[in-house]
Parts: structure tokens; C-alpha cells; sequence
């Protein structure tokens, strides 16, 4: 096994962990930053993945990894100006009242 | 400040959502063939023909430039949204004062300039190597959070006419540019290759300008004093 | 080259442009620029539509590289007929947001910056409906998820917050898994265009997992059940005129990437048993969203879980689909009918909610009881918009239902029928409900409060079209027929 599948593999680890955590954490910035963390396994997985090439890694899951870390920063910039109006309005930091059984939902 | 929940169950529904996927995902990444080419033989083959000497500054701003253009929109995109989730008119009439200080703010005035000529340098050096607007934009962004931090920059700068316009000027040129093939026989973004690389350079430039403004706006316009705000 | 050759790029050109000309032009111009934009798209659209009827569906090299290589936009039947709703209701949303932002307060509704936001979620539809590239399609999804949710949370209040926060999660679980999955399709694959994909894929496991992926990511932001906690809340909590562009387009946009995905680019039953299973959840999506709807008081959260239902009958195409042949000709010309009836008639219905709730000055269904009285020209239109819902003949909803009903039979799987007819008369049930209150009994002195004339006539004007549509079914199956054919016609200009 080449090592380029060590960085897919390990995306998918990232990549599960960061589900994990964006259904179970009630915090709101726990969130945020788990769906930070399912990115970056994607990017991992992606970069991993195309660099099965036989010469120069293949040029095109650098581009969609390129293109999909600024998207993943204007979505976390977003939720994280959405969470600190939340804050500021209600004064919690979870979607539902802490005590209540705070899923995802 | 509200404390962090005590306990931390783990929740059983989404341990087994994602110990299914990591399964189903390592599964079909283990299946896959060991050496595959993908497009990168086209897209090498084509960047020699474009005159873009590396290959990801080709893919990204002329194979598929039309995702730089929408990726170029998201961003701006994201900044409008900050700016319109700011509480009262004058939720950014504060200057930040809590973060500047004497260190700060000698670090800030000798970096930031090493930090415009090296953001240049990334846009420059993008058509020959690693590099071009969007690394450079970054540069550009977080000196301009170093100039936010210490005292310099001014949250309402990012919601005024002058800052609206250099937030738009890089996709309104991007636009531009893209529209020109349409006067003569070409496509969207089919630039002609005469001009090809000045186009490009100048996009890029203005990008860069714009990239770099939407970052520090977007700090700028989240930047209050949650203490102090009302709970409305 | 002809100019109409161009019409999609300039299809996401001038709302792109339109976007940063109203961000710069301050937020007394916005509006106009907005207006400008809305005609020159429904022009674009109606054009677009009338060269994909006289000449067929054409394929536009973005770039003049041409797929693999580069991307390309496909303007086909299928995508002709979502632009023209997009259109339409975008222009009707833009009328009557003209008319509902205006407020003394500064502050209020996002510092003016609606129009900004609504242009950039304009594009983004656009893009989603033109684009032939599954990468692209993760861009534009992204677009129109960060534009929603901003528009859903612009009233500021607490609940618009939340509902705001549980989208943009929702949206973000999405699109993560979308990316995850099209990277184990490209890797798989070796190629991103949707085109290429319909020729090469061949029976491989880790294609079929990506596909996969994308289409459950898609159906999260669809909304379809058990995947639609998101959706209630966000579509009632957001400004009226947002609520009605959630409702009618944003959810569809998701929608017809599934159909591309499913129905034009892999082969058919190449995910298995997956068709079926999105039937099944289709139906139960019908039965749960009309139930849930008939317990509301809140006129808001009854469309809401209303939408929910409705978006249960696009997902009976999948499995009438296997049929192939003149049954897919039904079933999917029952789908676009649906879309485009529903679209026209949530949006109406939603507007008119909105309109009832700033003359009311509040939103509980059973306080606004002789409604019609008052304010006659909004009921109609609230009872027109029923009609569509509830599949009365003639109506757009009644022939979205035929065409699904006699695909049912026709493939001998008599049980969608079933659920089809089941679905009319629970909708019958919470809109008979909601409009028995408004056309009966309530106090004779009733005086709601004043609002500028469009606010009635735009949610009448769009539940008539949904109700008219019964006569435009012909043409739009006969763009639909058009659509599936176009990813292989691979016509260039």
C-alpha cells in the first residue's frame, strides 16, 4: 500500500470524527468547527487520492481543494457571525436550552 | 459567558451514523486501483498549450475558471451576509482597542509591509509556480487582521461605499473579462490568446486586492464588543 | 456566433453582475437594479426555452476548452423549464419584496442588503439548473446555501436565528458529503462532467459509493423525510418573500441535480434499490408533511409542513423511472409539472400567508376568520393556490397528478396511485381548513391594516398561473422530452 493512502485513509478518519461531532456536540462552535473537520478529511481524501499518478500528481483534486478551502472559510466565517448574533440575542450557546436533551435537531 | 456542559454522553445515533460511514467510505477508498491517471494527462497537455506553465494556476483560472468565478462570488457573497448580520448601525462605530498595545503595535507597523510585497510576490510568481490570487489574497487578509488588531484599521471602514467598491472591483473585472470573447468568437472566459496572460495578470491582481478586502472585512464586521451589546 | 447561443452564460452573468452592481449602488437603488435584473433573467429564460423548443438542447463550452477538460453548461428541456419558474417567481418575489422591505428602521432586514443576497441566490439557482459539471454543482450549492441562510435569519429575531443555525448545519452536513462523494466518483471515475460520466461509468463499487453520497447529500437539502427537520422552521421563520423563494426554488434546485443524476447520468437501477426507496420516503414524506400540516395554528408552519409533503410527490419519479420508454416520458413530465405548479402556487400561497400576516398583525389561523370579507383579492388568491395543492381539475396540480397517476398504472405498480390519491385528499384537508376560516364567520367590523396594493395581486397573480398551467401541459412535456436526451446529444455551437 502506497503512502498516498495514508492521507485518505486518515481524511476518513477526520472525516467520520467530524460527523461525529457535528451531530452529537450541542455547542454551537463545536459544530462549526466539526464541519471544518469533515472538510479537511474531504481535502485529505481528495489529495490522497490523486496522487496515484504516475509523474506529477494530478492537477485536478488540487484545484477542487483549492476551490473548496475558500468555500469551507466563507461558510465558517458565515456560521460563526450567525452564532455570535444567536449569542447575543438569546444568550445561549446551544440550538435548544442546556438540560434539554441538546441533539442536533 | 456561559459554562460548557458538564457531562459528555457520547450519543449513540450519530456513534453509529458515523462508524457506518467510516466503513462505507474506507471500503470504497481501499477498492480503488492503486495507480490511476485522471485528467491530469489532458490537463498537463493543455497547460503547455495555454502558456500557463503550472498546471493548477492553469486548471484553476482557465480550464475551470468558471468555478473561480463562482468560488470569487461565495466569498464576496460571505462578507455581504456578515455585513448584513451586524445587530445596530452602529455596531461597528467602536474602535478595537482591547488587543492593541505598544508590541502589537511595532510587530504590526514593521510586518505589514513585508506582507504587501509578499502577497505580490505569491500573485506574481502563481503563473510559474505555487501561488496567484487567492494565497495572495490570504497574505493581503490577515495583515490587514494585524492592522484591525491593533488599533489601525476600523471595523466601519469594512461597511462603507469605498470598502464596497474594492470588494466588488476583482469580480466585476473578473465578469468584464470573462464577457470580452463574447464581442468576438469565442465563449465565456475563452481568453484570446494574444492577450491572454495580461488579462489573466489583471484579474488576478484585482482579485488579490479583493480577496484580501473580503477576509479583513469579514473580521472587521464580526469585531464588537459582545459584553457590552444589548440582548435584543 | 449568435447571440442566443450565449444565453447561458448570460443566464448567470447578469444576476452575477446584477449582485455587485446592488452592492455598491447603496440600499436605496437596490431595489431598481433588482427589478432590472428580474426582467432581463425571464427574458433570458424565455428565450433560452424558445430556441431548446425550434432547435434542441445545445451544450456551451465555457472557456472554448469543451469537457473533459473544461466545463460546460447544458441547456436542455429540462433545465429551460426550471429557469422559466425561476423566473417567474423570482420576478413575483422581487415585486413584492419591493413593497415589503420598506422600513423606517435602518437596521432591520440585513442593513438593506436583501437585494444583494437574493441576486447571488439567483445566480446560484441559475447555475445549478445550466451546469453539466458535478464540481460545479458543489460551488453552486454552496452559493445558494450561504444566500438562504442568511436570508432566512435577516429578520434577526431569536427563532429566525436558530432556524437559520439548523439550515446552515443541515447545509453543511450536505455539502461535505456531496464533496466526499464526488471525490470517490472522480477517483473512481476520472472525470467530473456529467456527459463523460454517462458514457464511461461502469459497474464499480466506489463509483456507485459517491454517487450514492451526492444523491443522500441532495436529498438532505431537498428536505425530503426523515431528512427535513431543517426545513419548517426555516421556511416560517424567514421573511415572507424569502419563505416563498425557499419553498418554490431553493429546494428544487437540489431536485434537479438528483434528476440529472439519476435519471440522465447513470444507468438506470446502477444505485440499486435506492429508485424504490425514494419512493417510499416520497410517500411517506406526502402522509407526515399533510399531517403535520393539519395540526398547526400558524399559518406560516401549515405552508411549511405543507412543502414538505409536496416535495414527497417529486420523489414518486424514481421508481415509475425503471419503466423507461413512455413511461419515464409520464412520469417525468408529471414531475416538471409538478415542480413548476408547485412553485407558482407556494409561492402564492406563502405571499398571500404574508400579506394576511402584516394586515392581521399576527399569524394564528384561527383568529383571521373572515378574512375574505376584508380582504377579498388575498383570499382568492390563498384559495386558488389550494386548488393546485389539493389536484383539483383544472388545475397545474391536477395534471401533475394525472401524469404521475397514469405512469403508476401504466407500469402496473398500482400503489404510487394509492399514495397519489391519498396525498390529494389530505391536502384538501389542511387547505379546505385554512380557507373555510378565511371565507366564514369573524367579526364583521374587521379592519386590518393598510399595505400597498402589489401585496394582494402578486400572490393572486401566481396561484391563477398555477391554475392556468393546465393549459401550458403539452409544451412542457414536450420541452421535458427535450431534457433526457441532451447529455448525450453532446451538440455544440
Amino acid at each position: 500500500m502506497s503512502s498516498h493512502y495514508v492521507y485518505a485513509m486518515g481524511g476518513v478518519v477526520l472525516f467520520a470524527l467530524g460527523t461525529y461531532a457535528l451531530l452529537a456536540r450541542p455547542h454551537l462552535i463545536h459544530k462549526v468547527i466539526a464541519a471544518n473537520f469533515m472538510g479537511s478529511g474531504v481535502f485529505l481524501v481528495l489529495i490522497g487520492l490523486g496522487n496515484r499518478t504516475a509523474a506529477e500528481p494530478d492537477p485536478v483534486p488540487q484545484a477542487m481543494v483549492l476551490t473548496g478551502i475558500v468555500v469551507t472559510v466563507a461558510m465558517t466565517a458565515l456560521g460563526l457571525a450567525i452564532v455570535k448574533r444567536y449569542y447575543s440575542a438569546t444568550g445561549m450557546t446551544t440550538l435548544d436550552a442546556p438540560g434539554e436533551d441538546g441533539e442536533r435537531r | 459567558m456561559s459554562r460548557m456542559p458538564e457531562r459528555r454522553r457520547i450519543r449513540v445515533v450519530p456513534l453509529l451514523v458515523s462508524l457506518v460511514l467510516f466503513a462505507i467510505v474506507m471500503r470504497a477508498v481501499l477498492a480503488l486501483p492503486t495507480s490511476a491517471e485522471g485528467l491530469s494527462g489532458a490537463m498537463t497537455a493543455g497547460a503547455k498549450a495555454s502558456g500557463i506553465k503550472n498546471v493548477v494556476t492553469a486548471v484553476l483560472l482557465d480550464f475551470r475558471g468558471y468555478d473561480t468565478l463562482l468560488e470569487i462570488a461565495v466569498l464576496m457573497l460571505a462578507t455581504v451576509a456578515v455585513l448584513s448580520l451586524r445587530a445596530r448601525p452602529d455596531a461597528l462605530s467602536r474602535k478595537i482597542t482591547d488587543t492593541a498595545g505598544p508590541v502589537l503595535g511595532s510587530l504590526t507597523r514593521a510586518f505589514v509591509p513585508i506582507m504587501i510585497v509578499v502577497a505580490g510576490h505569491l500573485v506574481w510568481i502563481g503563473s510559474s509556480g505555487p501561488g496567484g490570487a487567492f494565497q495572495g489574497g490570504a497574505v493581503l487578509g490577515a495583515a490587514g487582521i494585524l492592522l484591525a488588531l491593533s488599533g489601525y484599521a476600523r471595523p466601519r471602514w469594512s461597511a462603507g461605499r469605498p470598502m464596497r467598491w474594492v470588494l466588488a472591483v476583482g469580480l466585476l473585472t473578473f465578469i468584464g473579462v470573462a464577457l470580452l470573447p463574447l464581442f468576438g468568437d469565442g465563449t465565456l472566459l475563452q481568453y484570446p490568446d494574444a492577450s491572454r496572460k495580461d488579462l489573466l495578470l489583471l484579474v488576478e491582481v484585482l482579485l488579490t486586492l479583493s480577496i484580501g478586502a473580503s477576509l479583513t472585512s469579514l473580521f472587521l464586521a464580526s469585531a464588537s464588543d459582545t459584553s457590552a451589546e444589548e440582548r435584543s | 456566433m449568435s447571440l442566443v447561443v450565449h444565453l447561458p452564460a448570460l443566464l448567470i452573468i447578469a444576476p452575477l453582475a446584477g449582485a455587485c452592481a446592488s452592492f455598491v449602488a447603496g440600499r436605496r437603488r437596490a431595489p431598481y437594479v433588482a427589478l432590472t435584473v428580474a426582467a432581463v433573467n425571464g427574458t433570458l429564460a424565455l428565450a433560452l426555452a424558445a430556441r431548446v423548443l425550434a432547435e434542441g438542447p445545445w451544450r456551451y463550452r465555457i472557456g472554448g476548452w469543451g469537457a473533459p477538460v473544461g466545463i460546460d453548461l447544458v441547456a436542455d428541456g429540462t433545465a429551460a423549464l426550471f429557469l422559466v419558474l425561476s423566473a417567474a417567481v423570482g420576478l413575483a418575489v422581487t415585486i413584492y419584496a419591493s413593497a415589503y422591505f420598506r422600513s423606517s428602521d435602518p437596521a432591520a432586514y440585513g442593513h438593506g442588503l436583501f437585494w444583494t443576497l437574493w441576486l447571488f441566490m439567483s445566480t446560484s439557482l441559475n447555475g445549478l439548473f445550466l451546469t453539466g459539471d458535478v464540481f460545479n454543482v458543489y460551488v453552486c450549492i454552496e452559493l445558494v446555501g450561504i444566500s438562504a441562510v442568511t436570508l432566512v435569519t435577516l429578520s434577526g429575531g431569536p427563532d429566525a436565528l436558530r432556524a437559520g443555525l439548523r439550515y446552515l448545519f443541515a447545509s453543511m452536513l450536505g455539502a461535505m458529503t456531496y464533496l466526499l462523494g464526488v471525490a470517490l466518483l472522480y477517483a473512481a471515475a476520472g472525470t467530473l462532467d456529467m456527459a463523460t460520466l454517462r458514457q464511461t461509468l461502469v459497474a464499480d463499487a466506489t463509483a456507485a459509493t459517491g454517487l450514492a453520497f451526492m444523491v443522500a447529500a441532495l436529498v438532505l437539502k431537498t428536505a425530503l423525510v426523515p431528512a427535513h427537520f431543517w426545513l419548517p422552521t426555516a421556511h416560517a421563520s424567514a421573511p415572507t418573500p424569502v419563505s416563498a423563494a425557499l419553498s418554490a426554488l431553493v429546494v428544487k434546485g437540489s431536485y434537479f441535480v438528483i434528476l440529472r443524476l439519476l435519471l440522465d447520468v447513470a444507468p438506470p437501477g446502477y444505485l440499486g434499490g435506492v429508485d424504490i426507496a425514494l419512493g417510499v420516503l416520497g410517500s411517506v414524506a406526502i402522509v407526515w408533511g399533510s399531517v403535520q400540516a393539519l395540526m398547526q395554528d400558524r399559518i406560516k408552519l401549515l405552508v411549511a409542513y405543507s412543502t414538505v409533503a409536496q416535495i414527497g410527490y417529486l420523489f414518486l419519479v424514481f421508481p415509475l423511472a425503471r419503466a423507461g420508454g413512455d413511461v419515464l416520458a409520464l412520469a417525468l413530465g408529471g414531475a416538471l409539472v409538478h415542480v413548476i405548479s408547485h412553485g407558482l402556487a407556494k409561492a402564492g400561497l406563502f405571499l398571500g400567508a404574508g400579506s394576511l400576516i402584516t394586515r392581521f398583525g399576527h399569524d394564528r389561523i384561527a383568529d383571521m376568520a373572515g378574512a375574505a370579507r376584508a380582504l377579498p383579492v388575498l383570499a382568492l388568491g390563498v384559495s386558488l393556490a389550494g386548488v393546485t395543492m389539493m389536484g383539483l381539475p383544472p388545475s397545474g396540480g391536477f395534471a401533475a397528478k394525472w401524469l404521475l397517476v397514469s405512469a403508476a398504472l401504466a407500469t402496473g405498480q398500482w400503489w404510487w396511485a394509492v399514495v397519489l390519491v391519498i396525498g390529494g385528499l389530505l391536502a384538501a384537508a389542511y387547505m379546505f381548513r385554512l380557507i373555510r376560516i378565511l371565507l366564514a364567520g369573524g367579526d364583521p367590523e374587521l379592519r386590518p391594516s393598510a399595505s400597498p396594493l402589489r401585496t394582494e395581486w402578486v400572490p393572486l397573480a401566481l396561484s391563477a398561473a398555477a391554475v392556468m398551467l393546465v393549459f401550458a401541459v403539452p409544451l412542457i412535456v414536450r420541452l421535458a422530452e427535450a431534457g433526457t436526451t441532451l447529455l448525450a446529444a453532446g451538440v455544440t455551437p
